[in-house]
C-alpha cells in the first residue's frame, strides 16, 4: 500500500458494520469505559461550551442565568470578533501556505537516503516538537529592531538596518505565520517525503526512458501522486492554525494596533475580564468557523485525490 | 437482554453528563466566619496556600519564614502565571482557591473576584485601628466590608523626571500643571533631549498620560458620572485627553520608537538622562534603584517626582495586585483561622520586619518606614496627600484602554473609535456585573 493510500486510510471515516454476529462477540457494554473517557473529556465539555454560550456566566457572580442570544448580538454588534476572524482566517491560509511550500521544498532537497540528508530531517524536524510559546519567544528577541537579524542585515549591507519586524501593521502578520510555519515546516516534509518516497519507481523509470526531465517528472507525475499528503497536509495546517494562540501570544500578543489578534487571543482577553459566558460564546463561533471550512475543504480536496 | 444493556448504557450516559456539569459548577460555602486568634498561637501541621505573580513572588517571602517559624504553620507559595488576573479568575471559576492571595483592593478589582462570595470579611481585624486614618479607608472596601490588607503605599501615578536633563534645557521650576509641562517638553526638545517616553510594545504604561489628563475629571466626579450612565467615554471629557495625548506624540514629544517601547527600555532611559520624562507608577522606584545599582544616592541624585493633571500637581492613586493581600472563604474553618492569623501577624507583629526587608513605605504612625528608603520614594509616597482615584479604583470596570491607545499609536484606531470602544466594553462589563442601569 503506499504512502498515499495510507493516508486516504486515515482520513476515511471506518464504515460501522452492524452485523449481528459482532453483537454477540463484541456486546456493546464494551465500550463504556471508552465512551467514560469520551464523555468526561470531550462530550461534557462541548456541551457546556453550548450551553454556556447562552448564559450570563461571568466572574463577577455565582448564579449563572440563560440570557438568550444577547452574548452573541453584542459580539457581532461590536465588530471586533468579524474583525479577528478575518485575521484569524488571513493568518490560517498564510500558515497553510507558507507551511506546504517550506514543506514540500524540504522534502524534495533532502529525497535521498544519505548520511547528511537524514541528520538534516532530523534537525528540521526539532521545531515540531519544541514548545511554541519557546519558538515565540526566541523570534521575538531575534527580530527586534535592535536585534540579531536587524544587525546582521547591517554588517552586510554596510549602514543601519531597522525593519520592524514585528511591528508593523500591514506586514507583521505574515512575520508571524512564517515564524508558525517554520515551527512545523518538519511535519508537513516528513508527511510529503512519505508520500514521495512510496511512488512507484517503474514509473519515475518509465518516464525517465521517454526523456521526461525532473521538473517535468515532478510537475506531471510525482505532484499529481502526492495528493493524498497535500490534503493532510493542507488540511492540518489550515485547520489547526486557526485555533492557534501560543506563537502570536509570544511574539507579538496580537499587536501591533490589533492587526495579529486572532480570535483566540480575544478570547483570552474576554477572559481575562471575567467575561466567561462571552468568551465561550467566541469559542463556538470559532469552533462553527471551523467546521464551516472543515467540510468544503477536505471534501474539494479528497476530489481531488479521485482522479488518481 | 440487549435492550436492557442499552438502556444502561443511556442512563449511564445521562448521569455522567449530570456528574459533569455538577463538577464544573462554581461551588459556593457559607460557613461562619472564625474569630480573629492570637497573632503567634501555634499552627502545627496546618498548610496555607498563597497565590502570587511572579511580580510578588519576592514581596511574601521574609514575612512567611518569620510566621512559619512563630508558630510552626506552612505556607506554600504558588506562582500564577502573568497575566495574573485572568488565570487567577480562571482558576477560582473552577472551583480552585487559594487561602491567601495577592490582589488588587480597588472595588473593580473586588468585584471582578466576586468577594462577597469567596473573600473573608476583615471588618473586625486588629490591625485597623493603627493604620493612619487618612488611608484607612481609602482602599480595600466594597461597600460596607473590608476585603483586602493594604500592604504598603498604594502604587501612585504621576510623573518621574531626570533632574540633569532638565538642568541641560534650562528647566529650573517644576511644572505645575500640563500646559507648562508642555511647554517644558518642548524646550527639551530644543535641546535635543526626548521630552516623554512610552511603550506602545508593553501596551498597558500608554494608559497613564489619559489617566493624568483625566484627573482633574476624576477629582470632580466624573467617574461616578460614568457608573451611573450620566457620563460617556464618548463624551468631550475622555475624548479631549486622548486628543491630547495623540497631538504629543504627534508634535514629536515622545520617543520615535513608540511602538516598540517597553517599560524596561523606559526604565533604562529615564536613568541615563536619553529621556527626560516618564508618566509611570510608582513601582518605577523599585526598577530606577535596581538600574542604578541598588544606590540610594546615585537615584536621588538624578531622579525627581511630580504629580501631573490640567491643572495642578495631582497624582493618581491606583493601587495594582501587588499592592494587597485578600483572605479566602475555602470552608475550611481551621485553614480559615489560620490565614486570619497570618494576615494579623503580617500587619502586626511582623509588620516592621516586613517593611525593612522590602524597603516599603509604613501606613501605620507608629511603625516607621525604614532608614535606608531612597528619599525618591518618599517624594512619591507623599502624593498621596494630594491624589484622586484612577479609572481602576474608581469606575466599575476597567476597559481595556491600554489595548486602545496602543492600537491608536499603531494607526489602526482613531481616538474617536477608542472612545467608543471604551465606552462599548464599558458598558458590556457593567452589563455582565449586573450593575443598576445597565
Amino acid at each position: 500500500m503506499n504512502a498515499g493510500a495510507k493516508v486516504k486510510l486515515l482520513l476515511k471515516r471506518p464504515r460501522i458494520n452492524a452485523a449481528t454476529k459482532a453483537h454477540s462477540t463484541h456486546p456493546i457494554w464494551f465500550i463504556v469505559p471508552a465512551f467514560f473517557f469520551l464523555i468526561i473529556f470531550f462530550i461534557v465539555p462541548t456541551v457546556l461550551n453550548f450551553v454556556y454560550s447562552f448564559t450570563d456566566w461571568s466572574s463577577f457572580k455565582t448564579e449563572v442565568n440563560f440570557s438568550g442570544f444577547s452574548n452573541f448580538t453584542q459580539l457581532f454588534s461590536s465588530g471586533n470578533l468579524v474583525a479577528d476572524l478575518r485575521i484569524t482566517i488571513l493568518y490560517a491560509v498564510l500558515v497553510a501556505v507558507f507551511q506546504n511550500l517550506f514543506g514540500f521544498a524540504l522534502a524534495l532537497l533532502l529525497e535521498r537516503d544519505t548520511l547528511l540528508n537524514r541528520i538534516a530531517r532530523a534537525a528540521f524536524f526539532i521545531p515540531v516538537i519544541m514548545s511554541a510559546l519557546a519558538v515565540g519567544y526566541v523570534f521575538q528577541a531575534v527580530l527586534e529592531p535592535k536585534g540579531p537579524v536587524n544587525s546582521l542585515f547591517s554588517f552586510i549591507l554596510g549602514r543601519p538596518v531597522e525593519i520592524p519586524w514585528l511591528y508593523d501593521t500591514s506586514w507583521t502578520i505574515v512575520v508571524v505565520s512564517v515564524i508558525h510555519a517554520w515551527k512545523w515546516m518538519g511535519l508537513a516534509m516528513l508527511i510529503f517525503l512519505a508520500g514521495l518516497k512510496t511512488i512507484d519507481g517503474e514509473v519515475l523509470e518509465a518516464a525517465r526512458i521517454d526523456g521526461a526531465s525532473w521538473f517535468q517528472t515532478l510537475r506531471t507525475i510525482r505532484f499529481p501522486l502526492l495528493a493524498p499528503a497535500i490534503t493532510f497536509n493542507v488540511a492540518t495546517s489550515l485547520l489547526g492554525s486557526m485555533n492557534s494562540f501560543d506563537i502570536v501570544q509570544a511574539t507579538t500578543q496580537g499587536g501591533p494596533g490589533g492587526t495579529t489578534e486572532l480570535l483566540n487571543i480575544y478570547i483570552v482577553r474576554a477572559f481575562g475580564q471575567g467575561l466567561f459566558a462571552q468568551a465561550t460564546a467566541m469559542s463556538l463561533v470559532l469552533l462553527i468557523m471551523v467546521m464551516v471550512l472543515a467540510f468544503p475543504l477536505i471534501w474539494s480536496l479528497r476530489k481531488r485525490e479521485q482522479i488518481l | 437482554m440487549k435492550k436492557s444493556s442499552k438502556g444502561t448504557v443511556l442512563a449511564t450516559l445521562v448521569a455522567l453528563t449530570m456528574i459533569g456539569s455538577t463538577v464544573v459548577a462554581p461551588a459556593s460555602y457559607s460557613a461562619k466566619a472564625p474569630a480573629w486568634p492570637s497573632q503567634t498561637a501555634k499552627l502545627t501541621g496546618v498548610t496555607l496556600t498563597m497565590w502570587c505573580a511572579a511580580a510578588s513572588l519576592a514581596i511574601p517571602k521574609s514575612v512567611i519564614s518569620s510566621f512559619e517559624r512563630a508558630t510552626g504553620a506552612k505556607i506554600k507559595v504558588v506562582t500564577i502565571p502573568d497575566p495574573y488576573e485572568s488565570p487567577v479568575l480562571a482558576k477560582i471559576a473552577t472551583g480552585d482557591k487559594p487561602d491567601v492571595a495577592f490582589w488588587a483592593p480597588t472595588v473593580s478589582g473586588l468585584t471582578s473576584i466576586n468577594a462577597k462570595a469567596n473573600l473573608l470579611s476583615l471588618n473586625d481585624a486588629p490591625w485597623i485601628s493603627s493604620v493612619d486614618p487618612a488611608l484607612r479607608d481609602v482602599f480595600g472596601l466594597l461597600g460596607k466590608t473590608r476585603y483586602a490588607a493594604l500592604i504598603g503605599t498604594p502604587n501612585l501615578v504621576g510623573m518621574f523626571y531626570n533632574k540633569e536633563a532638565f538642568a541641560k534645557a534650562g528647566i529650573t521650576t517644576l511644572p505645575k500643571n500640563f500646559t507648562e509641562m508642555t511647554a517644558a517638553g518642548v524646550k527639551l526638545k530644543a535641546a535635543g533631549i526626548t521630552p516623554f517616553y512610552d511603550a506602545a510594545k508593553d501596551a498597558w504604561p500608554t494608559q497613564f498620560m489619559v489617566q493624568s489628563l483625566l484627573g482633574d475629571a476624576a477629582k470632580s466626579g466624573w467617574y461616578q458620572k460614568l457608573n451611573s450612565r450620566e457620563a460617556k467615554f464618548t463624551d468631550p471629557t475622555f475624548i479631549n485627553a486622548v486628543t491630547t495625548y495623540k497631538s504629543l506624540i504627534d508634535q514629536g514629544l515622545y520617543n520615535s520608537d513608540i511602538k516598540s517601547g517597553t517599560f524596561a527600555a523606559q526604565t533604562t532611559a529615564l536613568l541615563k538622562g536619553d529621556v527626560a520624562m516618564v508618566n509611570q507608577g510608582s513601582f518605577l522606584g523599585p526598577a530606577l534603584l535596581a538600574e542604578a545599582g541598588n544606590d540610594a544616592a546615585i537615584l536621588d541624585a538624578k531622579i525627581g517626582y511630580f504629580g501631573i493633571s490640567p491643572t495642578s500637581n495631582l497624582t493618581l492613586s491606583l493601587p495594582g495586585q501587588t499592592d494587597a493581600i485578600v483572605a479566602f472563604k475555602t470552608g475550611n474553618a481551621k485553614r480559615e483561622a489560620a490565614t486570619k492569623q497570618f494576615l494579623a501577624y503580617w500587619m502586626g507583629k511582623g509588620y516592621a520586619a516586613f517593611l525593612d526587608d522590602r524597603s516599603y513605605i509604613s501606613l501605620q504612625p507608629k511603625v516607621a518606614s525604614p532608614s535606608t528608603v531612597p528619599k525618591l520614594f518618599i517624594q512619591v509616597a507623599s502624593g498621596l496627600k494630594n491624589s484622586v482615584g484612577a479609572i481602576q479604583s474608581q469606575a466599575l470596570a476597567t476597559p481595556d484602554i491600554h489595548v486602545y491607545l496602543s492600537n491608536m499609536i499603531n494607526g489602526t484606531m482613531t481616538v474617536q473609535e477608542v472612545a467608543q470602544a471604551m465606552q462599548t466594553q464599558f458598558e458590556q462589563l457593567a452589563k455582565a456585573q449586573g450593575a443598576k442601569g445597565f
